[in-house]
């Protein structure tokens, strides 16, 4: 009785770890691999293809240092669009997210190290060594008109991913050699069509 | 399939039959209808570049209230039946032990959804009061609603879990209170920590309930919460009828 009772229990925890061991394996996968879409109707957030074509293309990775204070009218905006460079960058952006005005210590180190002379919250994109800073009023038309009837500014177009897109290109022109160019242009060489290669 | 259904059916109407699902649903209607009252209050203060469907499915009290309701919907399910003895019929009964846990988890969750009903009520007299969209698209009603329904159905599951460890409900309660708020704590811990690494910050908000809902409430729809919850919703319910088998093999 007693030893059928400890085989069912051993059969129990063995089910148990089995399931927990299933679980885990199909989380681990999921993070790795997954899909996002947009069903929103402006799509406020979705990359274009072009910056896509360029994420994709990025050979090593881009570190993005974020310093944003949360009462920058732009901020969860940036926060959110940032979001959706990292799930296209698939592993090659790295983000770091710092309140100039909570984390005092590590904002100075970095200020100094980017040379960064601005109260004003900004962007630092740092690619292979060379690094741009993508200021807030570079990612957003603030309409200012209602400060005079006592109301706030008003974010009037947001064109973050345009800001931050140029501002990634930019970094990724400067690498390249006048070789390079050479190498584009021959595989851009006239291919037949396919139909017609065939034959 | 015809006994589960009949299982599923009796569990819907008890909840009715008890008041506690009448407390329950008033409690969880005056929180929801002050955050309702509290954003759209905010919003005609000030400009915000959110939706006020967006501003209800993210706000201090939409959290407050949905940690709190997932104990009380759940823990009943079994430590009731314990207690009043009304377990031993069910398992005697020709029915297998799976469809008992089933139809009490998909029970507690036609419950769980019957409370949401409301809500969308909210966001219709505010289109038709304002004349103003509530949400920027029906995508993000989805979104919402789509995760209301993972996450309700998660937490549902340690819920289940907690009642058939015990035959007081009160302990069930605060058990699967614990466990929920635990749950929830952990990811907020990406939003406290200051120097950490990107990964990490990834890892941590691969299960922040706070960041999942952001997502979906924008009308973005991921893959990756949808797995964790539903992989951890079928974790729980095995380990909730591995717990409610035990009582025969440990006699």
């Amino acid at each position: 009785m007693k030893i059928g009772r400890i085989r069912i229990g051993l059969n129990v925890v063995v089910q148990i770890v089995l399931i927990l061991f299933l679980a885990a394996m199909v989380n681990s996968l999921a993070f790795k691999h997954y899909k996002r879409w947009d069903f929103s109707r402006d799509q406020k957030y979705a990359l274009s293809d072009k910056t896509k074509r360029f994420l994709d293309s990025l050979k090593g990775k881009m570190r993005i240092t974020v310093f944003f204070s949360p009462s920058t009218p732009i901020s969860a905006d940036v926060q959110n669009l940032l979001t959706e460079y990292q799930y296209a960058g698939k592993g090659k952006i790295d983000l770091e997210q710092i309140d100039p005005e909570r984390n005092l210590s590590r904002a100075k180190e970095l200020f100094d190290k980017y040379k960064v002379v601005t109260d004003e919250s900004l962007l630092v994109l740092d690619y292979d060594g060379r690094n741009k800073t993508v200021k807030a009023s570079e990612m957003a038309d603030v309409d200012q008109s209602g400060m005079a009837m006592g109301e706030g500014p008003r974010v009037a177009a947001f064109k973050g991913e345009q800001a931050i897109t140029s501002a990634m290109i930019d970094l990724g022109r400067g690498k390249r050699r006048p070789w390079d160019m050479l190498q584009v242009t021959r595989s851009q060489r006239f291919q037949p069509p396919r139909a017609l290669s065939r034959y | 399939m015809r006994k589960f259904w009949t299982l599923l059916t009796r569990e819907v109407r008890s909840y009715f039959y008890s008041p506690i699902a009448y407390i329950v649903m008033i409690f969880f209607l005056i929180i929801s209808g002050i955050d309702f009252y509290f954003q759209v209050s905010f919003m005609n203060q000030r400009q915000v570049q959110y939706t006020i469907q967006e501003a209800f499915f993210n706000s201090v009290f939409f959290w407050f209230a949905f940690v709190l309701i997932f104990p009380l919907i759940t823990m009943r399910l079994f430590a009731e039946e314990f207690k009043l003895g009304t377990i031993e019929p069910l398992t005697t009964a020709p029915v297998r032990d799976w469809q008992v846990v089933l139809s009490k988890f998909f029970g507690a969750l036609v419950f769980y959804l019957i409370l949401w009903i409301p809500t969308l009520v909210y966001f219709w007299i505010f289109a038709k009061v304002t004349n103003q969209p509530a949400a920027h698209s029906p995508g993000a009603y989805f979104g919402s609603y789509l995760m209301l329904l993972l996450l309700g159905m998660f937490y549902l599951s340690i819920g289940c879990l907690t009642s058939v460890l015990t035959r007081n409900q009160i302990i069930a309660a605060v058990i699967s209170f614990c466990a929920i708020t635990l749950l929830f704590f952990l990811g907020l811990v990406q939003f406290i920590l200051l120097d950490v690494t990107s990964e990490t910050r990834d890892l941590l908000g691969y299960f922040s309930a706070i960041e999942h809902m952001g997502t979906f409430s924008r009308g973005i729809v991921d893959t990756r919460p949808i797995v964790l919850y539903v992989s951890m919703t079928i974790v729980m319910l095995m380990l909730t009828y591995q717990a409610f088998q035990s009582r025969k093999w440990r006699l």
